[in-house]
């Protein structure tokens, strides 16, 4: 293949990881911004989404399209619940203080992955895709599927920018995220926001995770990867800024595509980690995030 | 509304703030709290709105406990809040404070039209992020987020800090304006002058404690109480 289609197909598969990357830490960016609440068990909200879609998909009787559809419910639902009861009985009680939750955090994420573990299993399992459809460009063929994961992730991320902007329960987080104390002095359950952004975060993830588990498998220790890669997409967007985080998602998907196509995933990683490295000293803001008052 | 204090400790942490606090305020008067810096009065008024927890003696407003209700609640009960240092919401535009305030009690097209007939200048800015605005212009917003609650009781930290001449004036009018509609006002004031401009009475607090209250129709400027209690 020649190097222009080479460097086409290294896009789209970059694309595809930045859709799914955008949606998993846009998550965590929301949480941070909001509650200021660093959570280490990201990952594995990720992880319940993808095992939780499993579980539909195999429940639910009739064509792939209609238990992914399901599940594509379902999952955030579920992993949002799992998301407000952690913030309700654990983080509230933590009085969402920073180093306390870390901790807190780690906790959950070994919780959720041993639990897995227990009712889930060891194995990686693929859930099927709701269609197959092969592109034909004129130099390869190319997943439908994987096409309508960036459509989807463009759709779902969409709706967060509206949500968050054009809604009252939107400008009651922004209003929260600017300034809990004031927030309370106008009426505004902070402890409800919190719950609601936490689940929010959570089922983003799970979103995320039930696009890609047609493409990945789900497994008890896939959670690592997302929580690695959010965590270097919101230190380069700005922690706490969603724009930041969608261009930082776009950033290190598009680099780690083209750079594992034509190197190595390995060298792929070592970029995005020395680009982090750099932005933290450099610009440890974020490329759009303030330095603090 | 009655608002009524009694004997209110409050604090942060381990840090005691107020060491009995009593003031009342009835309905159509201001009451100005003076003290010297640290002398609780900031604190006085967070404690009112519960963003401070009280560890002793009691809130109440018409006679009803308020201080065991979470922090959220108290502005729905027609109690407004003007901070020290205005604490916008900088992000937010204009019109996005306005309807945080107006959240409060439920939309109400009037009450936004209220406000916004006091202070005609933020009817242009409201498209534009609070924290653009001047410093006047930031503390009408201030004090038009606090009224979008239709307060029974209003409590202004410091409305007067930091602003020139003729913003002070309007802001002075503005809560006579609204002492004569009979709203119940708690200012904390550091001068002299728009105390008593403004206020029926002057609780003065010393080391988070109330000492004297006085009637301000009884007060001159150089009333030895200031220089005893303020150090002016």
């Amino acid at each position: 293949m020649d190097f222009g289609p080479f460097l086409l197909l290294a896009s789209l598969e970059g694309l595809v990881m930045a859709a799914v990357l955008a949606l998993t830490a846009v998550g965590l960016s929301l949480v941070f911004g909001v509650m200021r609440v660093v959570n280490v068990a990201h990952g594995e909200f990720f992880m319940l989404g993808a095992i939780s879609a499993w579980f539909v998909v195999d429940l639910v009787p009739g064509p792939a399209a209609l238990g992914f559809a399901a599940a594509l419910i379902i999952s955030p639902l579920l992993v949002g619940a799992i998301a407000a009861i952690a913030d309700m009985t654990i983080l509230k009680r933590l009085h969402y203080e920073p180093e306390a939750t870390i901790v807190a955090t780690i906790g959950l994420l070994y919780i959720f992955q041993q639990l897995a573990l227990t009712f889930y299993g060891a194995d990686a399992r693929p859930v099927e895709a709701p269609f197959s459809l092969r592109i034909q460009f004129p130099w390869f063929g190319y997943s439908g599927y994987k096409l309508a994961v960036i459509a989807a992730s463009v759709v779902v991320l969409v709706g967060v920018w509206a949500f968050l902007t054009k809604t009252r329960a939107g400008l009651v987080m922004r209003a929260t995220q600017l300034d809990r104390e004031t927030a309370q002095a106008f009426g505004i359950n902070v402890d409800r926001v919190f719950a609601g952004v936490f689940a929010l975060g959570a089922a983003l993830a799970a979103t995320a995770a039930v696009l890609v588990v047609p493409i990945q498998q789900a497994h008890y220790l896939m959670g690592g990867d997302p929580l690695l890669l959010s965590f270097i997409v919101v230190i380069i967007g700005g922690l706490g800024s969603l724009r930041g985080t969608v261009v930082a998602a776009l950033l290190i998907g598009l680099s780690d595509g083209i750079i594992s196509v034509f190197f190595s995933p390995t060298l792929a990683k070592i970029i995005a980690t020395l680009l982090v490295a750099m932005v933290l000293v450099f610009r440890p803001q974020g490329l759009f995030g303030r330095r603090p008052a | 509304m009655m608002l009524t204090v009694s004997r209110l400790s409050a604090g942060y942490g381990q840090v005691q703030v107020l060491r009995e606090v009593n003031l009342t305020v009835a309905p159509g008067e201001v009451l100005c709290l003076m003290g010297r810096n640290g002398a609780g009065k900031s604190t006085a008024l967070k404690g009112i709105m519960g963003l401070v927890r009280a560890t002793g003696g009691e809130i109440s407003l018409n006679g009803v406990r308020i201080d065991t209700l979470p922090a959220y609640k108290v502005p729905g009960l027609g109690i407004g809040y003007v901070p020290q240092g205005r604490r916008l919401f900088s992000e937010l535009t204009v019109a996005e404070n306005l309807q945080i305030g107006l959240a409060v009690r439920g939309h109400d097209a009037d009450r936004l039209e209220h406000v916004l007939a006091l202070f005609p200048r933020l009817r242009d800015r409201m498209g534009q992020t609070s924290g653009s605005l001047s410093g006047g212009e930031q503390q009408m917003l201030a004090i038009g987020r606090a009224l979008c609650v239709e307060p029974a009781v209003l409590l202004l930290d410091e409305p007067t800090e930091g602003l020139q001449p003729s913003m002070i004036a309007l802001i002075q009018e503005t809560v006579l304006k609204l002492r004569a509609t009979g709203v119940a006002t708690v200012v904390v004031e550091q001068r002299v002058d728009a105390a008593l401009a403004i206020s029926n009475r002057i609780t003065f607090l010393v080391n988070g404690r109330s000492a004297d209250t006085v009637a301000t129709r009884d007060m001159s400027p150089v009333d030895p109480l200031f220089a005893r209690y303020v150090g002016i």
